[in-house]
């Protein structure tokens, strides 16, 4: 790994991520856990980076949280979000958190590409590879709120 | 007043919606830059501000900013970009393709309405 170390990769995204979430809800998210084998939640928006280095940035929530973090993104009430809206959220959290770490990679000299954004919906989903590849996990809460933040690199 | 807000995430395009309204302002959407160009052509001039989001499906804002800057009856049109697009080389980009301002996500509310007012010298507030 290029000049990072799992645990310096895992700490830009996650710091990333409540940056993201302090801006854009207002919500203030904290890192709890650190695990490895965090299974991710009902909804996962990811993206890839190409670069210096590949990988790949999935941020996982329940329907419960994706809905809550869609409306304080636009400032209504939870009741008022279609299941559009609430993916479209999650990828726009993920998008803003891969280009928050852009820049923070970007400033040590280390250059990525974003693909576009994608979204899944399911129960129980576990990401596996064939390839070898380093996989870091964070899990952020905010009260009762849980996020699941994991980065793939290869 | 009136804005022009492209963005493909319909969650940014409410928010900017939202703070228009609190503003008093129109606002008109535009999923992506192929609709925004379409809306342009016809109707430019019913516009004071075009928000503009870069990494867009099919054309980029990039792009739309560079044809609306080249086009002889758009180019005075103050344009916003408004990505997650941060880094110094892409707002250098911008501004040197005629971008009147630059705004990157995540942004505060507060953030947006100076970078409005700065783009057209409106002076308003929340």
């Amino acid at each position: 790994m290029k000049e990072y170390t799992l645990d310096k990769i895992a700490t830009l995204f996650s710091d990333a991520l409540v940056d993201v979430l302090t801006t854009a809800t207002g919500l203030g998210f904290s890192i709890v856990s650190e695990e490895s084998t965090i299974e991710l939640d009902d909804l996962v928006s990811f993206l890839s980076l190409y670069g210096d280095n590949n990988g790949m940035l999935f941020i996982s929530a329940n329907e419960a949280v994706s809905r809550k973090l869609c409306a304080s993104m636009t400032g209504g009430k939870d009741d008022e979000v279609s299941p559009d809206e609430i993916d479209d959220a999650l990828c726009e959290l993920a998008n803003m958190t891969a280009g928050n770490a852009k820049l923070r990679f970007n400033a040590a000299g280390t250059l990525y590409t974003l693909s576009p954004l994608f979204i899944l919906r399911g129960k129980d989903m576990s990401i596996q590879s064939k390839k070898r590849v380093s996989i870091v996990t964070r899990h952020l809460m905010c009260d009762n709120m849980s996020i699941k933040l994991k980065v793939v690199f290869y | 007043m009136k804005l022009l807000v492209v963005d493909d995430s319909s969650v940014t395009r409410k928010i900017i919606k939202a703070v228009a309204d609190a503003l008093n302002m129109q606002a008109e959407e535009a999923a992506d830059g192929i609709e925004a160009l379409e809306i342009l052509a016809e109707r430019h001039s019913e516009f004071d501000l075009v928000l503009l989001d870069w990494n867009m499906p099919d054309k980029s804002g990039f792009d739309v900013l560079l044809e609306i800057k080249e086009d002889e009856n758009m180019h005075d049109l103050p344009v916003m970009m408004v990505t997650t697009e941060g880094q110094k080389t892409s707002i250098v980009a911008a501004i040197k393709a005629g971008a009147a301002n630059y705004l990157t996500k995540p942004f505060t509310v507060e953030d947006l309405v100076i970078k409005i007012n700065e783009c057209i010298g409106w002076g308003g507030d929340l």
